[in-house]
């Protein structure tokens, strides 16, 4: 996974009459999870799942609430060292994509309509040596 | 082909007109400039196809324009323009959401109900030129409604203004992993209305949701077969009210697999970061396997410049495209044609197809064929039998299957069997009046079964050229998995196939073709080309095993690829994005 970008993760919840997947009713579940090179791969997934909850993750992996699922994105954030990840429910996705008509406004939907959670150990890192030259977050 | 003198502004509007395969997207030009556009396509390339836009010609329910209000909607004149070019056309009339078209090409005035995805996701796709289109339902009512309409003014106007073309249904596949899915799955409420309400018809449950909404209320596989068949009683709908309305047009229909059209790949096509040039060619391989006609329509043609742009000039042949238009099974055309090189049909009811690969894997067969009939295999979803008319077709092995047999079907199995073919069928889950016609079958006929235990019961009739193989797949399943391929290696060798045997690291691309031998090659039966691709980043090593069978006689066309001969066969080694083909001749006996 390419370190520096930004990570997605687009998730369903199962309602009841999703008879296609009866025993994901009542649960959240991520349907995709990418950065701009590719998708996260599954292992970081599971080794991020076990570290917070202390079980096996399953394939796909499930919550049982939104919270559990924002604090697994931010577990795997750090992990692949992003510097933020965008979550979005599959409503939240399909209110962007009727807005996009290009490719351009498609790329912007994650950060336009999906919650921004960023990761502190890279935003607490402070700018390196040639972010104290060139950076833009200077104080005014 | 692009003439190279073009400015880069010149060539990408060229590029969005002629996106791929001959395709004329006329709406995307002037209409004044349909003309020389067309002069400067080469006719080398084939029938050219144009696909019709409906959206374009609708803008609200009650007018159509057909050159009325926009030069670019006059059909006439379009088809002045490929008359006066000399091109041969083909009119391609969508019978399903189309992917390269805004809105999937229904006209906006009726683009309310989003199509969705099994997790309820909008079906978003992203052209060649970095438009995102989305997809609405089919099964809105209006829809139907306003496409009624639609194709009864087409064909009026064809008629009227003596516009005398082939016009093609279009039936747009997008492909999964193994599987072929149609444009038509929907999971948008539209289509849940409609399935309930066809649930009641048929007198079969529906409850309320959390929601207030009516849903089946069927177990999942009873509701999985209920929806397959509501969706093809719809398919079947369009096409039927297609063919009537431009019955001296109709030419049939065809099945399109649209190459970075499945509704998931919009994320790695959105991002300039994303390798999916191997997924790409893992979509041409299932589509070939599913008898699709590819379309790289979607595809920019910076992507098509490499491996998948050499994939698609081998095998979308233009003689390639008529055979397959002309629902053939062999390449027509002047001597010399490689056609591809095909073992098996496995006939799997289409509207259930997302189940046939686990199936097949269950019996071993998949796992068989795959690794060692790579790409020479077709899945056959509609059990028409129109291509068993060709000649060329009967050394195939048909592969049924008695949970998917009816009546009608079991008899044109066993029709087949009498008029020569080689048949392989399950017996499992035969229903027990299937079976006792079976038996009386081989009674009046007066056939002589013999019986083998491998594995599981196998019983074997032959009648002249015709040979009919009856196994119990129930059996087969529980055995272990080197188990099963053996049962199937002994019967591929019962049916005396000749292949030859390519071992490598996964993943490996290639496929095989086959020609009638030339004058100087009298010696060998057949000519089969093995062409290897190598998407991936990495370098490709494999090894054609020697057989008696078989004599290698060159490299064709090596990009970037060696082939060395050696006592066990040829080993091969092809760098990251390249490609070559070796020539075998095939001795029979």
């Amino acid at each position: 996974m390419k370190e520096g970008l930004a990570i997605n993760l687009i998730y369903h919840f199962g309602h009841d009459v999703d008879s296609e997947f009866p025993d994901l009713a009542g649960r959240y579940r991520i349907l995709y999870f990418f950065s701009e090179a590719g998708p996260v791969s599954f292992e970081s997934q599971e080794a991020t799942y076990v570290k917070l909850f202390n079980r096996p993750a399953t394939h796909p992996v499930t919550f049982t609430s939104l919270d559990d699922l924002k604090e697994f994105a931010m577990g795997v954030c750090q992990l692949v060292k992003a510097p933020e990840v965008f979550v979005l429910s599959v409503q939240d996705y399909n209110v962007g994509v009727e807005a996009a008509r290009d490719v351009r406004a498609f790329r912007e939907i994650y950060r336009r309509y999906g919650l921004n959670l960023s990761n502190p150990d890279i935003i607490n890192r402070g700018p390196g040596l040639f972010g104290k030259f060139f950076g833009n977050n200077r104080k005014p | 082909m692009l003439d190279i003198s073009l400015t880069p502004s010149e060539v990408k509007e060229t590029e969005s007109i002629f996106p791929g395969e001959n395709w004329f997207c006329y709406w995307r030009t002037s209409a004044a400039l349909w003309e020389s556009k067309l002069a400067a396509l080469s006719k080398a390339g084939g029938p050219l196809f144009v696909p019709l836009y409906w959206g374009f010609h609708s803008e609200n329910a009650e007018t159509f324009d057909f050159g009325e209000q926009k030069p670019e909607a006059d059909l006439a004149r379009l088809n002045r323009a490929i008359q006066n070019s000399g091109h041969e056309a083909v009119w391609l009339l969508p019978l399903t959401p189309s992917p390269f078209q805004p809105n999937g090409g229904l006209p906006s005035f009726i683009a309310r109900n989003p199509a969705l995805d099994v997790h309820g996701m909008t079906q978003s796709f992203l052209d060649s030129d970095g438009s995102v289109h989305k997809m609405h339902s089919f099964y809105d009512p209006r829809v139907y409604q306003a496409f009624r309409k639609w194709v009864w003014q087409l064909g009026q106007v064809l008629s009227a203004k003596d516009i005398s073309v082939p016009v093609r249904g279009m039936r747009g596949y997008w492909v999964g992993p193994q599987t072929a899915h149609s444009y038509l799955e929907d999971h948008s409420p539209a289509f849940l209305a409609g399935f309930t309400r066809f649930l009641k018809q048929q007198k079969l449950p529906v409850r309320l949701s959390d929601e207030g909404h009516e849903v089946p209320n069927l177990p999942v596989s009873e509701e999985k077969i209920q929806s397959a068949r509501y969706r093809k009683l719809i398919a079947d709908l369009y096409t039927q009210t297609a063919s009537e309305s431009l019955t001296t047009h109709w030419t049939g229909e065809q099945d399109y697999g649209f190459l970075g059209g499945a509704p998931q790949d919009i994320f790695p096509r959105s991002s300039d970061l994303w390798s999916h040039q191997s997924e790409l060619m893992q979509d041409l391989w299932t589509q070939q396997d599913w008898s699709l006609l590819p379309s790289s329509v979607l595809i920019p043609t910076r992507v098509k410049r490499g491996v998948i742009g050499k994939f698609l000039k081998d095998h979308l042949t233009p003689s390639f495209v008529r055979a397959s238009l002309q629902q053939q099974v062999a390449e027509e055309g002047e001597a010399g044609n490689f056609a591809p090189l095909v073992f098996f049909d496995v006939f799997w009811d289409e509207d259930l197809a997302m189940d046939a690969p686990a199936a097949l894997e269950s019996l071993g067969l998949l796992g068989h064929m795959q690794r060692d009939y790579h790409g020479c295999w077709r899945w056959r979803g509609r059990f028409d039998f129109i291509r068993e008319t060709d000649d060329d077709n009967n050394n195939r092995l048909k592969f049924f299957f008695g949970t998917q047999m009816d009546r009608t079907r079991f008899q044109q199995v066993l029709r087949l069997f009498l008029n020569g073919q080689k048949v392989v069928l399950d017996r499992s889950g035969l229903e027990p009046v299937l079976e006792k016609k079976l038996q009386l079958f081989m009674v009046e006929n007066e056939l002589v079964p013999q019986d083998i235990n491998f594995l599981t019961k196998i019983t074997m009739i032959r009648l002249g050229e015709g040979m009919l193989l009856l196994h119990d797949g129930t059996k087969l399943k529980d055995q272990a998995l080197p188990k099963k391929i053996a049962f199937w290696e002994h019967v591929t060798k019962y049916m005396q196939l000749r292949h030859l045997v390519v071992r490598g690291e996964e993943p490996l691309f290639y496929t095989w073709k086959t020609r009638a031998t030339g004058t100087f090659e009298l010696k060998y039966d057949e000519i089969r080309r093995l062409s290897i691709y190598n998407p991936t980043p990495h370098r490709m090593k494999c090894q054609v095993q020697g057989s008696k069978q078989f004599a290698f006689l060159k490299v064709v066309d090596p990009m970037q690829a060696q082939a060395k001969s050696t006592p066990m066969g040829v080993d091969i080694e092809v760098m990251a994005g390249g490609w070559l083909s070796l020539d075998f001749g095939h001795f029979e006996g």
